[in-house]
């Protein structure tokens, strides 16, 4: 394995492993301030309860996000020592700002947890909210920074090296406003399915349970309301690399040869050396039509873009094809559920709409990751886009492989800790 | 003008990072030294709503040096690529142990395990940044892999600093703990603790500078020859020794003042004899001033930390003061 491959794989690797419990700590607040809200107006125990079952959860994803985010920020330069040369300086802002959202949050969490019988109830209910922002906000500020990666602006580049740097204009740059919209709704999509389905199978032991009926509620709305959003975000989105990477749309779409009319493929293996796409479902036009808004618009296919400046294609292709497969069952999984939610219909509860939920859990995560590997590995040769390769960037320090092993074993073994953990909570509320 | 204050920013964040950072990972020593299920308590007790907090004034430290002065950045996470990454996992699994511990809902034998995780962690990390920091001062001279990746800090003054670090962890827990807890036999046991870390202070600081001697690091000279360092040390000195008889836990906040005023001391030393070097000394050190960013770049760096300072200190008294208040967290109750 090359040193190369092994940083990508290194940082994927990180970058996979702390966005599932960043997505978590995004969102949960916001499923507690619901839980938390209705106790204090109700007063119904079970509400309570459920409250302090999810905190425990938060705690734990919190801080093995807050771990994992520490080693992101160093592997940052410890990997891409030749990149963060030249784009420190450039993207240091949205990452400063990060730094300062993230440590009103820890702040928050702190007083959230000690402040129970200290400050007075509505105000103490209040730092769930203060606590989801604040998460969001630094989910926003970071994904403004990888957006500059795809979208770079804010700066001249004269042999080599940035001038004229303008940090502002860098960190609201073209693709921020799409990515960081996407992502959102992804963070609340994916953590919204996770924890209905965990509810939901709880439910399917003990039907009469209030906590999980409550629960599953509160997560079925958030989930059901993203998953129908998250389509048109994903069209927005598109449309952007559309106009700003072609070479990326191209390798989404497996489009070898650039026409007018071109096809959306659905599923498919592209096969780069010979520019064929076996066993796909085509539908003639499509692609024109929602990349560029007209039937028969010309779409950048492979062919106009250097050979060595593709991106992978299998790998890009097939992520993406994850991606919008698992986006599209939660959508039609959504639409009823907010449906039968909105009629506050016992049908909800059927073992078979339960077993429906219990099966969707793990989807938003899956798509979630898809996602992040359709925009990166999509955005390869380039660390920087149409400025800075990869392989310009990576440290010259060898033995990058021994380095891969190690935090894949520390991943893993966080990962098994984890879910050991977590079983450990699912089933003492029960 | 703005890189010497945005370098001001950048030694605040990394006192503050010394001194609750410290405390939290000596408090982890110390339990490895005292090994009674009432240290936990005291430490969690102690740690539990502000070390989430503590992480933000590395990364704070990470993100200055990487926008205002990113060549800098670049040569240390090039050469201590090594060091770095196990500083990294003591604090992953750190961090993981502490929360796993308090947070599972079950008291088992896994707790001996996380116990154990978090207890030698709190070592490597400190221990490790030491070796880092004392890299710092070292030339570097070879092509090969041991030269470029290994010599910086592989070599005996790193390792001092090292071991001088660790002991400056565990004596700042120790003041701190000392005043954390009512019970008479665990505050006797804290300031044992506390004389044994102020004795490994001297000790090891000792050790770095005859380190510094037998490898031909100018370190002695450079506190002789400038005032600042000069004024620190003899500042350290009259601190450790106002601290050495005010180890009582009535005299709590004397305690505690005169322990970060020492490490305070300590920090402005190294500050005041490596200035304007970052990394390695002599003509091809990297500076503060060659390697910086443009000025436009530092003047919004600066404004921003400004501001973030104005916006981040009063909610972090205020959970200081709600905490310090007495409260118990909402895990313990029933």
């Amino acid at each position: 394995m090359s040193d190369l491959f092994a940083a990508r794989t290194q940082m994927a690797l990180s970058l996979g492993f702390h966005i599932v419990f960043a997505v978590i700590g995004m969102a949960m607040p916001f499923l507690l301030a619901a839980a938390h809200w209705l106790w204090l107006r109700r007063g119904d125990p079970h509400y309570y309860q459920l409250t302090r079952a999810w905190l425990r959860g938060v705690a734990i994803f919190f801080a093995t996000g807050a771990v994992s985010g520490t080693v992101l920020s160093f592997e940052l330069g410890l990997l891409w020592p030749r990149f963060m040369e030249h784009a420190g300086p450039i993207i240091g802002m949205p990452f400063s700002l990060e730094g300062a959202a993230f440590f009103l949050e820890a702040i928050a969490i702190g007083l959230y947890l000690y402040g129970w019988n200290r400050i007075p109830p509505w105000l103490h209910w209040s730092l769930t909210l203060v606590i989801g922002f604040s998460g969001v906000l630094s989910g926003i500020f970071v994904v403004c920074a990888n957006a500059w990666m795809n979208s770079p602006s804010g700066f001249d580049w004269n042999s080599g090296s940035p001038t004229n740097i303008e940090p502002v204009r860098a960190m609201l740059n073209p693709a921020a406003f799409s990515q960081c919209l996407h992502m959102t709704l992804a963070a609340f999509e994916s953590t919204a399915f996770g924890v209905a389905g965990v509810h939901a199978m709880s439910l399917l032991r003990k039907p009469d349970s209030r906590l999980h009926r409550s629960a599953l509620k509160i997560a079925l709305a958030f989930a059901a309301c993203t998953a129908l959003l998250q389509p048109l975000s994903g069209d927005y989105s598109a449309k952007s690399v559309a106009q700003r990477q072609p070479a990326k749309l191209a390798a989404m779409e497996s489009l070898f040869h650039s026409q007018s009319g071109a096809p959306l493929l659905i599923g498919g293996w592209p096969n780069p050396d010979t520019g064929e796409v076996h066993y796909a479902i085509e539908i003639p036009g499509l692609l024109s039509f929602l990349a560029h808004g007209q039937w028969d618009a010309p779409v950048t296919g492979l062919d106009q873009i250097p050979r060595d400046e593709w991106p992978p294609v299998a790998v890009v292709h097939t992520a993406f094809q994850v991606m919008v497969g698992c986006g599209t069952v939660l959508a039609i999984v959504a639409a009823p559920a907010l449906w039968l939610l909105g009629r506050a219909s016992e049908a909800l509860f059927r073992p078979a709409l339960l077993t429906a939920f219990v099966l969707c859990a793990p989807l938003g995560f899956l798509a979630l990751e898809a996602g992040w590997v359709v925009t990166e590995v999509g955005r390869q040769p380039w660390i920087l886009y149409g400025f800075l390769r990869t392989s310009e960037a990576v440290t010259p320090m060898p033995g990058l492989t021994f380095t891969l092993g190690l935090y894949s074993g520390v991943y893993l073994l966080l990962t098994v800790v984890v879910v050991f953990l977590m079983t450990r909570q699912v089933r003492s509320v029960d | 003008m703005w890189i010497e204050g945005v370098a001001c920013f950048l030694g605040l964040s990394l006192v503050l990072y010394v001194l609750l950072a410290g405390a939290d990972f000596g408090a982890g020593m110390v339990e490895l030294g005292l090994r009674r299920k009432q240290h936990q308590n005291v430490v969690y007790h102690a740690l539990g709503p502000v070390w989430e907090a503590n992480h933000i004034w590395l990364i704070l430290v990470v993100v200055i040096l990487f926008s205002a002065f990113p060549r800098a950045y670049a040569e240390i996470c090039t050469r201590f690529h090594i060091p770095l990454t196990l500083v990294l996992l003591g604090i992953v699994f750190r961090g993981c142990a502490f929360t796993f511990r308090h947070y599972d809902v079950r008291e088992d034998r896994t707790h001996t395990i996380y116990t154990l995780v978090f207890e030698w962690m709190s070592i490597l990390t400190p221990f490790f940044l030491g070796v880092v920091a004392g890299g710092l001062f070292l030339e570097r001279a070879g092509d090969d892999f041991w030269s470029l990746y290994l010599a910086p800090w592989l070599n005996p003054f790193a390792f001092a600093l090292g071991a001088f670090t660790c002991a400056n962890c565990l004596l700042l827990a120790s003041v701190f703990l000392l005043g954390e807890t009512r019970e008479p036999e665990l505050q006797e046991e804290y300031r044992r603790v506390a004389r044994r870390g102020l004795a490994a202070v001297v000790l090891s600081g000792g050790a770095v500078f005859l380190a510094a001697g037998w490898q031909g690091v100018p370190l002695i000279e450079s506190f002789l020859s400038r005032p600042l360092p000069l004024a620190a040390w003899a500042g350290a000195t009259a601190g450790a020794g106002f601290l050495s008889f005010n180890l009582q836990p009535e005299r709590v906040w004397r305690g505690r003042l005169a322990v970060g005023f020492t490490v305070l001391c300590i920090l402005l030393g190294w500050f005041g004899s490596q200035y304007p070097n970052l990394v390695s000394s002599g003509p091809d050190a990297l500076t503060l001033y060659n390697t910086a960013a443009d000025e436009e770049t530092l003047r919004i760096l600066f404004l921003c930390l400004l501001g973030g300072c104005l916006l981040i200190f009063p909610p972090l008294l205020y959970l200081i003061r709600i905490f310090k208040a007495g409260a118990t967290p909402i895990s313990e109750k029933a």
